[in-house]
């Protein structure tokens, strides 16, 4: 199958094109053209993942002007592990949106626009080299702009379009940048720990330094964390999809993907745990003074993309591919049972709007209570205990032992603000009932499609420590970490989010308690804010000087010639 | 009679064939159109006979005047009685961009510059309104600067040098004269790609000038420069490319932050973005020996970008995006993709072709520079795309904006951007060898 999945990207494409072209017909089958590609993927992938191996297709001399200009895809069980997560999340998603988007008039639209991220997330999972992997890295980033502004009528969504794309550009310029200074020959991802390719500038740790950036963009780690709060203006579906199993997963996967560089560049790797250190305790802090329910989960996604970051630091990439996997499951279940609520609001996603309406929903309150218990890692019983407690673990076994204990101290920040979201939305009295429009023709494909991310959050530790290990070769993955079933550092943390999470519960739901009613808006903020009005500033000075007026164009060329002579002859004879 | 003589003839020839013969049995655009069109082929044909680099520059040269050529029935309806004229200019103008591209010493280069700078100018006063033929009078004033200054500057380098040849390094270590000749000669030439500071007459003619005739424009004078200054730069060396590269830095910054700013003029993004575009093919041909290839290979991926761009948007000077039907909303959004540098574009290949260069032979603050104004040129390109979707969904309107007559141009185009994007192998080795 591993020859099958090199070519796995191409699987939404005949589902692009006929949705696109307008088959079949009608608003309610708009978009049934495009369900078989994600289950196709998900077979293929998960087949491939079983059977092993590898298989990789290449074109010599596609892109002459490159140092490594070949078109390389390459398919492995890495690849593959990325593809079922990418399958499967993709397919509950697919069946959910039937329902989350149902009236939307936009609903074809919506369903290209998902292929067509589709088929650029399995490009940037199985390219073999630099130059593939710029198109899907950027065309994720392209299709979620397009699916962040999906309803652009709506105020500030081209906006926050917009801040992604910028805070994307940043990780594509360093990747840009990657994939034109390795030596000649190389571009090949398994290859750039070899002496062959950092013998470049900057070395190593250079290389490594463009490759953090651009998964720092990718993953909304660091200070460019901003772009992805506000991308939650777009539909929920995309939210779990795009902005929180898969997509913003690419940076860890990159780094996962080139851990044999990491180890080269030592100092590289301490910035990536600090970094995600930073970003897990900002983040679980920021989410909880959120007014908007799906901020607050994407901050939540922020802080989880932190661990993954700090245990790719730390030099166990296995323990981040880890939870990356069980994170897509419970993360994508927070969304959609989320959404479901959303959905019944009439779209309104501010926390004092839905304060109380979950308990109206069995499905979301059931699924959000269990995506909760597996984000703050209740062992055994959840995905989320065992996959934390592997970079916890790692982290306190490895030289920096500090990264660990911060890591663990922050469970208690996550219970916290999950608590805080569920007591809210699914446990408070009910504010005005009357809100709640329950269509059970959309609501059923929302419901059951919640199920099996719900099976997922709860049994896919398990499958990580039983199975993962033996279809990961360390050769790609790194040390497989050995993950115990339950010890103390695991019994500690459950303790602490459950502390938290029972502490801000009651908090919240104190009779007294006011909600604050902040910003739920997606406008951008602090110094992204300043960097754009600067920005826009410069500009219209820039544009001011072209006058109109011939006779200063004229002095202004004789002016340049005049200064480029002086400088260039003059100067630096 | 080698074969670039020959393509050049044969424009030459059917800009007279148009002007006597045509324009007195027919003056419909259409059937002007198509009477220069075999001219363009068949010099096509006798370009792809010259050895690299040149055959990408004519190959890509007569593709541009021929879809040029196709989209002068839409031009505004002020023109029609001109319609011959601008036909034949398109060949002419082609014709002298060939002359420049293939100079091999500085007399050749200035007649072919001429050659194309006049008919340009004349081009952008057929738009209509005043507003055209204003620009159309900067563009001439300041280009008469740009002339002087090449003009002076070839004087100083016989001076020195005693000749009109391409100096070489040498001789410009040698003397100061032919230094100081060689910088004003690169700078008169820079006016033709738009480098800053002498691109102020360009950017009002780019924006004023009628769509089809502006992508002509715009794509004709940077290949002839592109190619011209990049045998100039092979010769000259280093002290050439210092100056190129830096200059390319300046107006890749200062293009991006001009386009920033329009909001609501897609025609005036556009210019800028021309200007952009320049600052990488200025600091490409400044980038040692493989930079005046990539340059090439630049400014040949630019012009069919632009030309698709503009094949999008032919018609009226200003249109409503909103109304001109979906596939011709496809083709601009194609083009617009390309001219941001999103993969799998030419506008992308060709970007990455520069940084490499640039990286190597440039340094590394001229690369950041260039890797910044890249990928933030993604947040204008993409604004008018809420339109183009719109565009999508909305039924055509029966105004002149989707006449079926724009069909081959628009098809042309979009072909150029497709094989490009799937196979840049293809210009690459047109312009290096395999």
């Amino acid at each position: 199958m591993m020859p099958l999945l090199a070519w796995a990207w191409v699987f939404t494409l005949p589902g692009l094109l006929l949705t696109g072209l307008g088959v079949p017909t009608g608003q309610r089958r708009a978009g049934y053209a495009s369900l078989l590609g994600p289950p196709v993927l998900l077979v293929v992938a998960l087949i491939a993942l079983a059977q092993g191996g590898s298989y990789s297709v290449t074109f010599d001399g596609w892109l002459p002007f490159l140092p490594d200009g070949a078109y390389r895809a390459l398919a492995d069980p890495l690849s593959a592990l990325l593809l079922v997560i990418l399958g499967a999340v993709a397919t509950v998603v697919y069946v959910y949106s039937l329902g989350y988007m149902a009236d939307d008039p936009g609903k074809r639209r919506f369903f290209v626009y998902l292929d067509l991220f589709v088929a650029a997330m399995g490009l940037l999972v199985l390219a073999g080299n630099l130059a593939v992997l710029l198109i899907g890295w950027t065309g994720v980033g392209i299709s979620s702009f397009l699916l962040i502004s999906f309803w652009r009528d709506r105020p500030g969504t081209l906006g926050a379009g917009l801040q992604a794309l910028a805070a994307n550009a940043v990780g594509d310029g360093a990747l840009l940048l990657a994939a034109s200074i390795v030596p000649t020959g190389c571009g090949a991802l398994v290859n750039l720990g070899t002496s062959q390719c950092t013998a470049g500038f900057g070395g190593a740790e250079f290389l490594a330094l463009l490759l953090f950036v651009a998964a720092a963009a990718k993953s909304a780690q660091g200070p460019l964390y901003f772009w992805l709060p506000n991308a939650m203006a777009g539909p929920t579906p995309i939210s779990a999809l795009i902005h929180a199993a898969t997509m913003v997963a690419a940076g860890v996967y990159l780094l996962v993907r080139t851990h044999a560089l990491l180890t080269l560049a030592p100092q590289v790797s301490l910035w990536i745990a600090a970094i995600g250190v930073a970003t897990a305790i900002g983040a679980s802090v920021a989410s909880l003074f959120q007014a908007n329910f799906k901020k607050g989960i994407a901050y939540s996604t922020v802080a989880q993309l932190g661990y993954m970051f700090a245990g790719v630091g730390v030099g166990v990439p296995f323990a981040g591919l880890f939870h990356l996997f069980t994170h897509a499951s419970f993360k994508a279940l927070l969304f959609l049972a989320a959404g479901v609520v959303i959905h019944g609001a009439g779209g309104r996603e501010g926390l004092a709007d839905l304060r109380g309406l979950g308990r109206f929903f069995a499905f979301s309150r059931w699924g959000f209570l269990i995506g909760s218990l597996a984000l703050i890692g209740t062992p055994l019983i959840t995905a989320g205990g065992f996959s934390k407690d592997a970079i916890v673990d790692a982290a306190i076994n490895s030289s920096t032992p500090i990264v660990g204990w911060l890591l663990l101290a922050a469970v208690i920040l996550t219970g916290g603000y999950i608590g805080r979201l569920f007591a809210i939305v699914y446990m408070a009295p009910a504010v005005d009932p009357h809100t709640v429009h329950h269509d059970p023709g959309a609501e059923r494909p929302m419901n059951w499609s919640l199920v099996p991310l719900m099976v997922g959050s709860l049994v896919l530790g398990w499958v990580g420590i039983l199975w993962l290990p033996s279809v990961l070769p360390e050769a790609i993955v790194g040390p497989v970490a050995t993950v115990p079933i339950l010890n103390i550092t695991g019994a500690l943390a459950f303790v602490l989010g459950a502390i938290g999470f029972l502490g801000v519960a009651w908090y919240v739901l104190r009779p007294q308690a006011a909600l604050a009613r902040g910003e739920t808006s997606y406008r951008p903020d602090g110094w992204v804010r300043a960097i754009a009005v600067g920005g826009y500033a410069v500009s219209d000075a820039f544009s001011r000087v072209q006058s109109g007026l011939v006779a200063r164009y004229a002095f202004g060329s004789l002016i340049g010639v005049a200064v480029v002579l002086l400088v260039r002859v003059v100067a630096f004879r | 009679m080698t074969p670039t003589y020959w393509a050049v003839v044969i424009l030459v020839f059917g800009a007279v064939v148009l002007l006597l013969v045509v324009s007195l049995l027919s003056t419909h655009p259409r059937v002007v159109a198509y009477a220069g069109l075999p001219f363009a082929v068949i010099s096509a044909g006798f370009g792809l006979q010259t050895p690299q680099p040149l055959a990408l520059a004519i190959v890509a040269l007569c593709g541009v005047c021929a879809i040029a050529l196709l989209l002068i029935p839409v031009l505004e309806p002020a023109v029609p009685q001109h319609v011959a004229e601008a036909a034949a200019l398109l060949l002419l103008g082609t014709a002298g961009a060939i002359g420049l591209a293939q100079a091999t010493d500085l007399l050749q280069a200035v007649v072919g510059l001429e050659t194309l700078a006049l008919s340009a100018v004349i081009l952008v006063a057929l738009g209509a309104g005043d507003r055209s033929l204003e620009a159309a009078f900067k563009y001439i004033v300041l280009g008469a600067i740009s002339l002087a200054s090449l003009l002076y500057g070839l004087g100083l380098v016989y001076l020195g040098g005693g000749s009109l040849a391409f100096p070489t390094a040498a001789q410009i270590a040698a003397s100061p004269l032919v230094l100081a000749g060689i910088v004003l000669v690169g700078l008169g030439i820079a006016f033709e790609l738009a480098l800053v500071p002498l691109h102020w007459g360009a950017l009002d003619a780019y924006t004023a000038a009628a769509p089809g005739l502006a992508g002509f424009v715009m794509s004709a004078s940077k290949l002839a420069a592109a190619f011209a200054l990049g045998r100039i730069v092979l010769a000259a060396g280093a002290s050439l490319g210092q100056v190129l590269i830096w200059i390319g830095c300046i107006t890749i910054v200062w293009g991006t932050f001009g386009a920033i700013a329009q909001a609501r003029d897609l025609r005036r993004m556009l210019a800028y973005s021309a200007i952009t575009h320049a600052g990488f093919i200025g600091l490409a041909l400044g980038s040692g020996p493989a930079g005046a290839v990539t340059a090439g290979f630049y400014a040949a991926a630019y012009a069919s970008m632009a030309m698709l761009v503009f094949a999008g948007l032919a018609g009226p000077w200003s249109v409503d995006l909103r109304t001109i039907g979906r596939w011709r909303a496809l083709a601009l959004g194609l083009g617009l993709f390309s001219l941001a540098g999103i993969p799998p574009t030419p506008g992308f290949w060709a970007k990455l072709a520069v940084l490499v260069v640039a990286w190597q032979a440039a340094g590394w603050l001229p690369t950041l520079i260039a890797v910044a104004g890249g990928v933030f040129s993604v947040l204008y390109y993409l604004r008018p795309l809420p339109d183009l979707f719109a565009a999508l969904r909305a039924e055509p309107s029966v105004a002149v904006d989707s006449r079926p007559v724009l069909l081959p141009g628009v098809v042309l185009a979009t072909l150029a951007v497709v094989v490009m994007s799937i196979f840049p192998g293809i210009a690459w080795y047109l312009v290096r060898g395999a």
